[in-house]
């Protein structure tokens, strides 16, 4: 009899604590699936590639719009969707009038490819995009660049690739490439900014100062170097012609590569000086010199300004390369 | 005191088994057929509303926010990391969503924060964003978990943030609970009031009673029974165990016993 008492008084017990059991002590969370919310992962891409292409159509939409709009209206405009390298090249080929061939890079209308993204949560933030003019079958590389949280991207960087050149492998979709400051040489054959100035010193005429790390050996270089044999070749002996590049990389952005390199944009500008013979009486200009200086004869020393979009890739081990340039001449000086 | 003790043991279990099938009851009515649980805040401000993911990605199931305007206002709907949520939104004012209360089905809030927020549309950071003077819903899946919503009055004020989840296993589990309360409250309800004793003839013979006849061992008597004091209460008794009918031994009785008359 008192066993069964105790039985029941034990059925109870054990009734009343699984009660208490579910109500109690989280137990009710789990039943109805609450769990804690699941940690941020902060070393992969801002974005989703979506939401990049989305960024990077608009934008190469509104270059496109206020590429040829000169004055104050057109400078404000660019500055909405444009900033460092690529906003002076847009200003400067709007102001010269060429927005349709010196800004070819924002002219394809075709939906822009996005590469990658910088990695990670912090600021500034990066996307590189590409967009192919299938007329021409030029591709070209876009960096679109947001310096804080609650500004919107721009483009910072725009530039073609070369033909034959190729970008190498970079961050996978989800992980991003990291951004790398343009003077940091770690693991690298160079530092960025150095491999500019040694790229810079390379293609300069007609005392070029060929480096063992850095590659001549592409289209742009190659170009630079038979214009300006040509151009002397026809100055003759009336006139000299000095070609120098002056890197500008207060705006230069960079990525790592897959295989630990970097890709960096920048910015070179080139100044052609040509100083006439004591025997030359005066130089005939050809018109986008003359319009460039107002006159179109000279007697005197004088100098155009080019501005030279360019990126490089910097391996860490092997030579300094470039993959995309264009130029475009913005500025004349007599002296 | 053990008797006691079983007593007090079944009230609680009856009572907790009450409690647990009003709140299935409760629970399965509130959830519906389709197991939606809505939130609903009304901060009234136009000050940016924020919901973290301690709040959104909580659960499996995926949850959809809807933040209305006030009459002619414009509203701002928008996606993003959490760290790029609070990046943006800096120690501006802002109210917060800090949990639900499911008693009466409000999204909690709190302010905090001190100063104007940023333009927070201009920002590029928004997984998703969207804007007008309806209703806007924004969903968030929880595959892409941890995510901000962020909801901001345009032109107006936020009226109501509402908060909704579906999850059909909420009212399985609304249901189960309440049948398991029932369950419990029976269990509760026969401890604390045991089975009585029925009375009638085809009630099985009283204990205490001894009967003899024909068939039983020893010489044989008068076909009569004797009464015999009970020893026991009835509440402690379980007459079918006590007896069986096919023990060896037992014979028919001679009368109908009732508790009440065999104890004295």
């Amino acid at each position: 009899m008192s066993r069964r008492i105790t039985r029941r008084s034990g059925a109870a017990a054990a009734a009343l604590a699984a009660v208490l059991a579910v109500g109690g002590c989280g137990l009710g969370d789990s039943l109805v699936g609450l769990h804690p919310a699941p940690p941020e992962e902060t070393s992969s891409v801002p974005l989703d590639t979506e939401g990049a292409t989305v960024i990077a159509a608009r934008l190469l939409d509104e270059a496109r719009a206020s590429a040829t709009t000169k004055g104050e209206k057109g400078e404000k405009a660019r500055a909405e969707v444009l900033s460092g390298d690529a906003l002076t090249v847009a200003n400067a080929a709007a102001e010269q009038g060429a927005a349709d061939s010196g800004s070819e890079e924002l002219a394809p209308s075709a939906a822009p490819t996005v590469i990658t993204m910088s990695r990670g949560r912090g600021w500034p933030r990066a996307i590189l995009a590409t967009t192919l003019d299938e007329a021409t079958n030029t591709q070209s590389l876009h960096v679109m660049v947001s310096e804080t949280p609650d500004a919107p991207f721009t483009i910072a960087e725009s530039v073609q690739m070369l033909g034959g050149a190729e970008l190498p492998a970079i961050g996978a979709d989800r992980s991003g490439a990291p951004l790398v400051d343009i003077t940091d040489g770690d693991a690298l054959v160079m530092a960025p900014d150095e491999a500019y100035d040694a790229y810079a010193a390379a293609v300069a005429f007609p005392k070029p100062e060929p480096n063992d790390a850095v590659s001549t050996d592409d289209s742009f270089s190659q170009a630079l170097v038979t214009s300006a044999t040509a151009q002397q070749k026809a100055l003759k002996k009336l006139a000299t012609l000095r070609q120098k590049h002056r890197p500008d990389l207060e705006d230069a952005v960079a990525f790592r590569l897959a295989d630990g390199g970097v890709v960096a944009f920048g910015l070179m500008r080139r100044t052609d000086t040509f100083t006439p013979a004591k025997k030359a009486k005066e130089l005939t200009l050809p018109k986008e010199y003359a319009d460039l200086l107002g006159k179109k004869k000279v007697t005197d020393r004088f100098a155009v300004t080019s501005l030279e979009p360019v990126a490089l890739v910097v391996p860490s081990e092997g030579e300094v390369r470039l993959i995309a340039a264009s130029e475009l001449l913005v500025s004349g000086k007599r002296s | 005191m053990v008797h006691v003790l079983t007593r007090v043991l079944g009230a609680l279990v009856a009572l907790s088994g009450l409690a647990l099938a009003a709140v299935g009851v409760w629970f399965a009515t509130e959830l519906g057929g389709s197991g939606t649980a809505t939130f609903t805040a009304r901060p009234g401000t136009a000050d940016p509303v924020v919901l973290q993911p301690d709040v959104l990605n909580r659960v499996d199931a995926q949850v959809t926010v809807t933040a209305t305007p006030s009459s002619g206002g414009r509203i701002w709907i928008a996606l993003a990391n959490p760290s790029d949520a609070e990046a943006v939104l800096g120690d501006a004012r802002r109210v917060e969503a800090t949990g639900v209360s499911v008693q009466d089905w409000v999204l909690r809030t709190a302010s905090q924060g001190s100063g104007d927020a940023a333009d927070l549309s201009a920002a590029e950071l928004w997984r998703n964003q969207d804007d007008g003077t309806e209703a806007l819903e924004m969903t968030v899946d929880q595959a892409n978990a941890p995510e901000t919503v962020i909801a901001l009055a345009e032109e107006g004020t936020v009226e109501t943030v509402t908060m909704t989840v579906e999850n059909k296993t909420w009212f399985v589990e609304a249901v189960i609970a309440a049948l398991v309360g029932l369950f419990l409250l029976a269990v509760g309800l026969v401890v604390v009031w045991p089975r009585r004793r029925r009375t009638g003839a085809d009630a099985g013979p009283a204990a205490g009673v001894t009967a003899t006849g024909a068939d039983a061992a020893g010489p044989p008597t008068d076909e009569t029974a004797e009464l015999e004091p009970m020893a026991t209460t009835p509440a402690e008794e379980d007459a079918p165990a006590e007896h069986d009918p096919a023990a060896p031994g037992d014979t028919e009785q001679t009368e109908p016993h009732t508790t009440k008359e065999a104890t004295p």
